[in-house]
């Protein structure tokens, strides 16, 4: 029961560390001035536009991972209270905290790790809209070689 | 402690009227879910803290009984201060994910 208890106060222990010392902000920042401007004067929108919508369904997912993480810590929390001490209901308590923790730990971890890997390395930071500019160009390209004026 | 529902959606920044038919984005739904979550996963653990309590004065000795009483009141002891640090983890995995809605970021429940 002692390691159970070690291993439960070390989850929450790196999440804390990780607020603490590790915060990086990495929700995808997209001008999207030129949609707005553009349904604001009542015209059709630019094909341009689809990054807009890329661009807020993915800082939809990433609010989305957050919201899940947490409650997935409280429904843990609440299966250990529920269990009243029988070890079935505590080690499920356990596991949904162990893999959120490990979910949790996957999304947020990436940006850190590679952080850190570049430096070892030498590589270029991503950027926040490193992906959208890539559609922005490729779709520029699609248009330019289709003849269409965006 | 046990109105935590007519709090949450107080908190949320909707009007009686409106109640759950005017919840127009993510983050009010978030908010709502968390905050509801929160609020009832603590009472919970404070009703698990009393009931392995009446578990300690129900076994009469026995060691078995004495043995499960102990092990709710640790895991529920644990639960009650997770839940109460998932209010500080709220703030740092949503903001660390770069959410800037103040409808997650700053609701707090109340108990």
């Amino acid at each position: 029961m002692q390691r159970h208890l070690f291993k439960t106060l070390s989850i929450i222990s790196l999440f804390v560390y990780s607020g603490v010392f590790g915060v990086k902000t990495y929700a995808i920042s997209y001008s999207c001035a030129n949609l707005t401007t553009e349904l604001a004067a009542g015209e059709a929108p630019s094909p341009l536009a689809i990054v807009c919508v890329i661009a807020r369904a993915l800082n939809l997912f990433i609010m989305v991972v957050g919201i899940v993480l947490v409650a997935m810590i409280l429904w843990g929390a609440l299966k250990l209270s529920t269990a009243l001490g029988d070890p079935k209901g505590v080690k499920g308590g356990h596991d949904t905290w162990t893999y959120a923790a490990i979910g949790g730990g996957i999304v947020i971890g990436f940006f850190a790790i590679y952080t850190i890997l570049a430096q070892i390395l030498g590589l270029p930071a991503i950027p926040s809209d490193f992906l959208l500019t890539r559609i922005e160009t490729a779709l520029i390209g699609l248009f330019n070689a289709a003849g269409i004026t965006p | 402690m046990f109105n935590s529902l007519t709090n949450v959606i107080n908190q949320s920044g909707l009007t009686p009227n409106e109640k759950l038919t005017n919840l127009n984005s993510v983050g009010q739904i978030g908010a709502i879910i968390m905050n509801l979550l929160i609020s009832i996963s603590f009472s919970v653990s404070i009703i698990a803290i009393a009931y392995s309590f009446i578990q300690f004065l129900m076994s009469q000795g026995d060691p078995k009984v004495i043995k499960v009483a102990q092990n709710a009141l640790t895991w529920s002891i644990v639960a009650g201060i997770a839940t109460l640090a998932s209010l500080g983890i709220k703030n740092v995995v949503v903001s660390s994910l770069g959410v800037t809605s103040t409808d997650i970021t700053n609701a707090t429940p109340s108990f």
